[in-house]
């Protein structure tokens, strides 16, 4: 086929183009509108790059001003992070993103702030919030209730809600048992779990990881519960609206459904055995098709009714912050003080370790030394010149 | 590890070059995968086959960019599923589309393919989208070196579904008097 030759040779083209089109580019409609009616859109952009730039600028130098003087948020928490922090979680629509068939990011360009309240981007016209009962989350404000919901037809609505959070503490064991414990209480199950022990040392300390299936009813109560039993350094939320693909595939479903009931129908009238051999062929055509739009809708309503949320738990001697504090500079100064102390005693502790374990190598390479010391020629030269002034 | 450091993993024939690749490149590689083929295994053994692929192929090769260089081969692997699978009328999702799309530009004849076999409608087309500018160069690549759907293409630009239609069409026109132009005949 000519036209599928074609479709292989827009393959050939130059790298360049390929990774261009590759690039975020959401430009403003002006901006393509302007390139559909063959305005020069460069120039519409150009005028606009300075304007930018300068508010980028400005924006960047109040950020560090706030960071620095006072002492919350902004740059100055980089690292610092405390138990209502929310990440920043920004998914475009680069093709690494979203494939095909698979569901698109509702949150395109969300950022949380230190109350763990949920904002958008000005680009974002659809608000959102947790659906209904049966679909997701059931509080709201902060890690006790992330994102607030308006004007979301929620009966029509089918969201995926999944969440990552990091999570310190100084008991690893009953953490552990804890997370265990949460998840039975809100009829989750844990889909997987990996628990290394560390090497006891300071700057190896034990660590785990769970991907836990949350009912959706109980993400957010789930969420809220670990702040009794661990410290919540970061929390990223991503929700993912499949109602698009979902009622499509609904829609394929039924057609099929119907397509599979006419063609029965019309194997008992057919008499003719080829007649009889076509329908067969189609009808199992239509059967493979229905199986797999069937699988399709059980993967979206799984991931719809259990929100998975990935939990990864550090052992520390002591968390970065405590419960709700939003350290000033002196705080955080202080903190610099006491984990450069903290560290300084890792360091020791690690030294004297290595020296344990490096001690008989120590030995010899010691003696090797105060020997070549000991004989030396020019030693001996200085030592047999003293004796006979001497 | 960069391109630049997982290449050289290829050349030192180290296994851990293509688990890097896979890290980086391995949802991209689906993302072009997936817009071509409906069924999620396939794309998965595409870009199994694609590492596979760029493994047997660096070296000699040495490509610019890496990004690229396994965006192609995953595609060009996809499209030979989906062609496989629409002789089985399994049906091709966007690949099918595309494939009409473009029969409005090559009706027929031998020319074309002889010409595809020395690059040379790549070539043309190279520098067709030279001449264009950059919304309209990236809304016909998105179409048809990706695949992306109408729909998400006017999402990506912030337009809507018929502007897209209406754009993609006069490329397509003028893409079929560029290649006319330069001798490839239609």
């Amino acid at each position: 086929m000519t036209d599928e030759k074609l479709l292989r040779a827009v393959g050939g083209i130059d790298d360049r183009f390929v990774e261009e089109a590759d690039t975020a580019s959401v430009s403003a409609p002006g901006i393509v509108s302007a390139a559909e009616t063959g305005k020069a859109p460069e120039r519409t952009r150009s005028r606009r790059r300075p304007l930018k730039i300068a508010a980028g600028a400005v924006a960047a130098v109040l950020l560090f001003t706030a960071g620095f003087f006072g002492g919350s948020g902004g740059l100055g928490n980089r690292g610092y992070s405390g138990k209502n922090n929310m990440s920043a979680d920004r998914t475009d629509t680069d093709p690494s993103v979203i494939s095909s068939g698979e569901p698109r990011d509702l949150d395109g360009q969300s950022y949380s702030g230190w109350n763990g309240i949920q904002y958008y981007s000005e680009e974002q016209s659809r608000e959102t919030k947790a659906p209904n009962a049966n679909t997701a989350p059931d509080s709201s404000g902060g890690v006790d209730g992330p994102v607030t919901t308006v004007g979301v037809d929620l009966k029509n609505t089918k969201l995926i809600w999944s969440a990552t959070m990091s999570l310190q503490t100084t008991e690893f064991e009953k953490t552990c048992g804890f997370i265990k414990d949460l998840a039975v209480r809100y009829s989750a199950y844990i889909e997987n779990e990996t628990v290394d022990n560390g090497n006891g040392s300071a700057t190896y300390r034990r660590s785990a990881s769970y991907t836990v299936r949350v009912p959706a009813e109980n993400y957010n109560s789930f969420l809220s519960g670990m702040n009794d039993g661990c410290y919540v350094v970061s929390l990223n939320q991503k929700m993912t609206d499949v109602s698009e693909q979902y009622f499509d595939t609904e829609q394929k479903l039924e057609t099929l459904r119907n397509k599979h009931d006419r063609l029965e129908e019309l194997l008992k009238q057919a008499d003719k055995m080829e007649d009889i051999l076509r329908i067969e062929d189609a009808l199992t055509e239509n059967e493979y098709q229905i199986n797999q739009y069937q699988s399709s809708l059980n993967k979206y309503d799984s991931l719809v009714s259990y929100s998975t949320v990935k939990i990864s738990l550090k052992e520390v001697s002591r968390p970065d912050t405590t419960i709700g504090e939003q350290p000033g500079f002196f705080q955080k100064l202080g903190k610099s003080f006491a984990e450069g102390f903290a560290n300084a005693g890792a360091f020791f502790e690690n030294l004297a370790y290595w020296i344990s374990y490096h001690i008989i190598g120590l030995i010899v390479f010691a003696a090797i030394v105060i020997a070549i010391v000991k004989i030396h020629p020019v030693r001996r030269i200085k030592a047999a010149r003293a004796k006979k002034n001497g | 590890m960069d391109d630049l450091q997982i290449i050289e993993g290829f050349f030192n024939r180290s296994e851990d070059a293509i688990s890097s690749a896979l890290d980086k490149y391995g949802r991209y590689c689906g993302a072009v995968a997936g817009n071509i083929l409906s069924d999620g295994l396939d794309v998965e053994e595409c870009v199994n086959d694609c590492m596979l692929r760029a493994w047997n192929s660096i070296p000699p090769a040495r490509p610019a960019s890496l990004k690229a260089y396994l965006g192609k081969i995953t595609r060009n692997l996809a499209l030979d599923k989906a062609a496989a699978a629409s002789a089985q009328k399994r049906g091709g999702g966007e690949y099918t589309l595309a494939l009409d799309e473009l029969s409005e530009i090559v009706s027929g004849g031998t020319e074309p393919e002889k010409a595809m076999e020395n690059g040379e409608i790549s070539k043309a087309i190279d520098r067709f989208l030279d001449g264009l500018d950059e919304t309209r160069r990236k809304v016909f690549v998105r179409r048809y070196w990706y695949l992306d759907p109408v729909s998400e293409i006017a999402d990506r630009f912030g337009l809507n579904e018929s502007n897209v239609k209406t754009m993609l069409f006069r490329l397509r026109k003028d893409l079929a008097g560029h290649l006319k132009k330069e001798g490839i005949e239609i």
